[in-house]
């Protein structure tokens, strides 16, 4: 019985070196805290080269102010207002008590009114999976309002049949994506396959680049990964095309008019797209709180960073005017321009 | 609980079928192989309690409990022991610190060893000595939603290394019992985790996570995998030559490549053995 005792205990004594193995965990003071989360951000954020501070003095600046008796709601405060040097709308910084984002309070216009295209433009239009589509004034016309909802290449087919073989008078297709603010970007994807013109040879796309974080130095930076997108060899939306965006298409939806901006063939009219292109990283601090931080950098195949917006073939704004007169002065350009 | 379900159903159709192919024998030692060996497969499920610090996750412990199905197939000769064991979970694991609710991370993990020993020809107040080799391969995918696109993390590791196990024979209610302590630390390891800040370039369509999975590849000795795998075992003959094992198992982790991951889990488990 002894034996059988002592090969137990031998046996169990092992699992109680588990404690001596681990690491204990980081400390929970204020300074500890602190010292998390600028390293966190010294070490992960991608955009120091485009700001203009230096965030070595922002540590001399700002630890001199935490003491290890200051309160949570103090420590807060010193922290999101460190935080908001940055005037990043991507820093996210989470409590139980309170949360701090940056604001971009920057007098960006609508340019686009939902009930408006409604009630004059959409009225009797057919619905396609996630399409609204139509035909304006022999012009084809299609919403696509979130890259979140499906498609799938059945939808595609009955849309660019309806308007390139059923429609003999048609004289040009608008694809509008005015306030999508993203989603999957595989439905991007298959979008941009059936963009550009029909070749009996296969194109292939710079859709975009993108360079990433890769280490805890400042320049630790990814080469620019490009993504290459093949041309799907089925039948094409129609060559006149205009896409349609403003200030509220973000995300993925934005990383796809980079994509539909490589087509020769594509003219964008409207508004400079929104940002929100990157890879967003959530991080924990020792106590629990949480900062989120952009960690990539996305930019257009002549390397203009996307996250600063897509301008435009052609600037145009809603008109007040027109709006009061029922009318989307963006989309009323793009077709008199198609008609022409 | 649908997972729990799903285990205890598959465990019990596996009893079922490995029951019918158990054949009784009066041999107190269990049936023989025409070659002479004892053969058993093990089927079998308990308890997991695994404790996490990654830091490609959290600088905070993450916990929890869940259940881990066994199965493995053992070969004993007279000179010689050979098993393979199968154990895999998946499980949520968690902390509440900071006020901000439960945080959840869900963790499934699968590992598979494959040991082949010696006995040595030492014998110390009744205990049996076996020594030899364990080819082993563990994967642990963890997704932790909260850290939005860096939320995916996994660690592998397929590795070498020595193993050795101590046995001791008893008789219990007139039944041959052993109770077994197995003692695996591998030496040299091929092993993977995600690229810095855990990204996944899913940005790009002709992406391959297989090729990002290869690309992170290493391989090394202690400095970057180390594990130490502690089982006993109590197995309690039955009449048919079949025996019922109880276990219960310490497995610790430590790996390194850009950032350390430590990783222990005891479980306690119950397991029919199947002579045939």
């Amino acid at each position: 019985m002894k034996k059988l005792i002592l090969i137990i205990l031998v046996a169990l004594s092992f699992a109680s070196c588990e404690k001596l193995l681990m690491p204990d965990p980081e400390g929970t003071s204020p300074n500890e805290v602190f010292e998390n989360l600028w390293r966190t951000i010294d070490e992960g954020y991608i955009n120091f080269s485009e700001k203009s501070l230096d965030w070595d003095s922002i540590y001399a600046e700002y630890q001199p102010r935490i003491f290890d008796t200051m309160t949570d709601e103090q420590l807060f405060d010193t922290c999101a207002e460190m935080l908001a040097l940055l005037e990043e709308p991507y820093i996210n910084f989470r409590t139980p008590f309170s949360e701090y984002n940056y604001v971009d309070f920057k007098p960006y216009k609508e340019n686009f009114n939902r009930y408006l295209m409604e009630r004059n433009y959409w009225r009797g239009a057919e619905k396609t999976g996630p399409f609204i589509h139509t035909i304006i004034d022999s012009i084809g016309y299609v919403y696509y309002g979130d890259f979140d909802q499906e498609i799938n290449e059945s939808q595609l087919d009955i849309i660019i049949n309806k308007y390139r073989f059923d429609n003999d008078s048609l004289k040009g297709f608008i694809f509008d994506i005015r306030n999508n603010s993203g989603g999957d970007i595989e439905n991007a994807f298959t979008l941009l396959k059936r963009m550009g013109i029909d070749t009996t040879y296969t194109i292939t796309n710079v859709i975009y680049k993108t360079i990433y974080k890769d280490g805890k130095e400042k320049d630790n930076l990814s080469d620019a990964q490009t993504a290459y997108l093949e041309q799907s060899t089925k039948t094409k939306f129609p060559k006149r095309f205009i896409l349609l965006t403003n200030r509220y298409v973000t995300g993925t939806a934005a990383l796809f008019t980079s994509g539909a901006s490589s087509y020769s063939n594509v003219r964008i009219y409207g508004d400079t797209t929104g940002g929100g292109v990157g890879r967003v990283v959530g991080h924990e601090l020792p106590n629990g709180w949480r900062v989120t931080y952009p960690a990539s950098i996305s930019l257009t195949d002549d390397d203009r960073n996307i996250e600063l917006g897509i301008a435009p073939d052609r600037q145009i704004d809603i008109d007040p005017a027109d709006e009061d007169n029922g009318k989307d002065t963006i989309l009323e350009e793009a077709i008199r321009d198609l008609l022409q | 609980m649908n997972y729990c379900k799903r285990t205890v159903v598959l465990l019990f159709s596996s009893i079922i079928s490995f029951t019918s192919y158990a054949q009784y024998s009066e041999d107190d030692g269990g049936i023989e192989s025409p070659n002479g060996y004892l053969r058993y497969v093990e089927v079998g499920a308990g308890a997991t309690y695994p404790t996490m610090y990654d830091e490609a996750i959290s600088p905070i412990v993450y916990n929890g409990l869940g259940t881990m199905p066994i199965i493995g197939y053992t070969k004993v000769s007279q000179g010689t022991l050979s098993d393979v064991v199968i154990t895999a979970s998946s499980m949520n694991i968690s902390h509440d610190k900071g006020g901000l609710g439960k945080v959840k991370m869900k963790l499934q993990r699968a590992a598979i060893d494959y040991r082949f020993m010696f006995d040595i020809p030492v014998e110390m107040r009744g205990v049996d000595f076996k020594a030899g080799a364990i080819l082993s391969a563990m994967f642990n995918y963890k997704e932790a939603p909260h850290l939005l696109d860096a939320s995916t993390v996994y660690d592998y590791a397929s590795s070498i290394g020595l193993t050795g196990r101590a046995l001791k024979e008893f008789v219990f209610r007139q039944k041959t019992c052993f109770l077994t302590w197995d003692l695996s630390i591998p030496f040299f390891a091929h092993l993977s985790r995600p690229y810095y800040l855990n990204r996944k370039e899913n940005l790009d369509p002709d992406n391959k996570a297989v090729k990002d999975f290869f690309d992170n590849a290493a391989t090394g000795s202690f400095g970057k995998f180390f594990r130490i795998n502690s089982k006993l075992g109590l197995w309690y003959r039955l009449e048919n030559g079949n025996a019922v094992k109880l276990g219960y198992q310490w497995d610790y982790y430590r790996m390194k490549t850009i950032n350390k991951v430590y990783f222990a889990d005891h479980s306690l488990y119950l397991s029919f053995m199947f002579n045939f």
